[in-house]
């Protein structure tokens, strides 16, 4: 699986670093930061989770 | 015994609390069909960035999308679109739409809030709102070369109007009935902090005042109010709120006084739930019912209700989450802060215009703001689950 983020997007509501604090975090700014695009699989079902929450749909996976 | 085929599960609303829905039943395993019935004629988008990117111009229509063609047929759906849902009848389980009568084994609705208009005014081509991406498209283009504008509602959505025209170089007029701005859940803290935005930006404020009349000429538009005088723009933009959308509720016995009335799992009635701008839920950290208009309780019920009807499990209360772009601040809000607690300021300093503030009451925080301090905000988060 890939992840891809969209910082014009992106609002910083951090909600993808507060469930998938591994694999997002924000910059001072609060935008979105990858951490890695291509997560193990013990963090894809987060990555997933966290891709829902977005309240900018700023996270988009491909499978 | 005669089998007959299963109706499985009917979605009213193609909007993101439908969809959401309908990706968290098929993520916790319901595997019966599922038929999406949507009132426009496009694809669920999001609406957030009508007011903001798309407004601002930066954004074309299709990035609002949620979700690519492609990975909405994943989800193997029956969808029909630009269809209303007419009339919904519990006892025999059916819902009457503009072209078809389905039945349900599980319904739910997720038709959202139409925006509220300011009667008398529908039919003036000078007179915008803003609601869909179509709204936005117009909108846009009506800005195009002009220099003044009325805004009607000094809202959250009307100060990112106002902050648009700003950006354009448009002079606006705002207007409330109300006596300062107001965003949603802050309590009234940070009606003065957006007032002085207003004033600094050059923008004339008329608060506390009633609309008497409007009056549409070859080249503008013109408010008589309550306080006798007049305010005039080349064109106006409405903001004053949106109203359910449960027309087609008004026989079901259902209680919709303010949107549908559901509990805490979204259930209106055995086998009827309601998410989204539509739905007002049991909300068990408040204890009351809140009809919430945000992104993040679309999203939220609509995960839950997914699950709840997938597997039978609740899912945990959340607190209310909108965030907003004001002049270029951007606003983030969780809970609700409370008009009679002063703010706490947790981080930063208002001086700076960077901090994050709370309200704490009896040692429970009841609510927390941050303003442009989003990496602070998302760290006192944690103050909100002591």
């Amino acid at each position: 699986m890939k992840i891809r983020v969209d910082r014009d997007a992106c609002i910083g509501a951090g909600q993808c670093a507060l469930v998938a604090g591994s694999i997002f975090d924000q910059d001072d700014d609060g935008l979105v930061v990858l951490l890695t695009d291509t997560p193990s699989d013990e963090f894809i079902a987060v990555a997933r989770k966290a891709a829902t929450l977005c309240p900018a749909k700023a996270i988009a996976l491909e499978e | 015994m005669i089998s007959v085929e299963d109706p499985g599960l009917v979605i009213v609303g193609a909007s993101l609390a439908g969809l959401t829905c309908a990706q968290s039943l098929r993520a916790e395993g319901y595997t019966k069909k599922i038929t999406l019935i949507g009132a426009e004629r496009h694809l669920p988008y999001n609406r957030p960035p009508l007011s903001k990117q798309v407004l601002a111009g930066k954004w074309q229509a299709a990035q609002t999308n949620i979700d690519s063609a492609e990975k909405f047929a994943e989800l193997g759906l029956d969808f029909f679109f630009d269809e209303d849902a007419q009339e919904l009848n519990i006892a025999s389980k059916e819902v009457r739409t503009s072209k078809r009568t389905l039945a349900f084994e599980d319904l739910i609705i997720a038709t959202g809030a139409s925006v509220r208009r300011l009667p008398g005014t529908e039919s003036m081509s000078r007179v915008h709102v803003l609601r869909t991406i179509d709204d936005a498209l117009g909108l846009r283009e009506a800005l195009v070369g002009i220099k003044c504008a009325v805004v009607v509602g000094a809202g959250v959505l009307g100060s990112e109007v106002i902050s648009a025209l700003s950006e354009y170089g448009i002079h606006a007029t705002v207007i409330d009935r109300m006596a300062r701005p107001q965003l949603p859940l802050t309590g009234g803290h940070f009606a003065s902090r957006v007032n002085d935005l207003f004033i600094e930006h050059g923008v004339v404020a008329k608060y506390g005042v009633e609309i008497n009349s409007v009056t549409e000429q070859e080249t503008g538009i013109t408010f008589d109010l309550s306080d006798g005088s007049k305010v005039s723009g080349e064109i106006a933009v409405v903001a004053i709120g949106c109203i359910p959308n449960v027309g087609f509720l008004a026989n079901s016995g259902l209680d919709i006084s303010n949107g549908v009335l559901c509990d805490s799992n979204g259930l209106a009635a055995p086998h009827i739930y309601a998410a989204g701008d539509v739905a007002s839920w049991h909300n068990s950290i408040t204890g009351k019912s809140l009809r919430l208009e945000n992104q993040t309780s679309a999203i939220e019920q609509g995960l839950a209700v997914g699950k709840f009807i997938a597997t039978g499990e609740s899912s945990p209360t959340t607190h209310p989450f909108f965030w907003s772009e004001i002049f270029g601040n951007k606003i983030l809000m969780l809970g609700n802060l409370e008009a009679d607690i002063p703010l706490t300021i947790v981080h930063g300093s208002p001086s700076d215009n960077r901090f994050v503030a709370a309200t704490i009451s009896n040692g429970v925080t009841t609510g927390i703001v941050g303003w442009n301090m989003p990496r602070e905000f998302r760290q006192s988060r944690a103050m909100m689950e002591a």
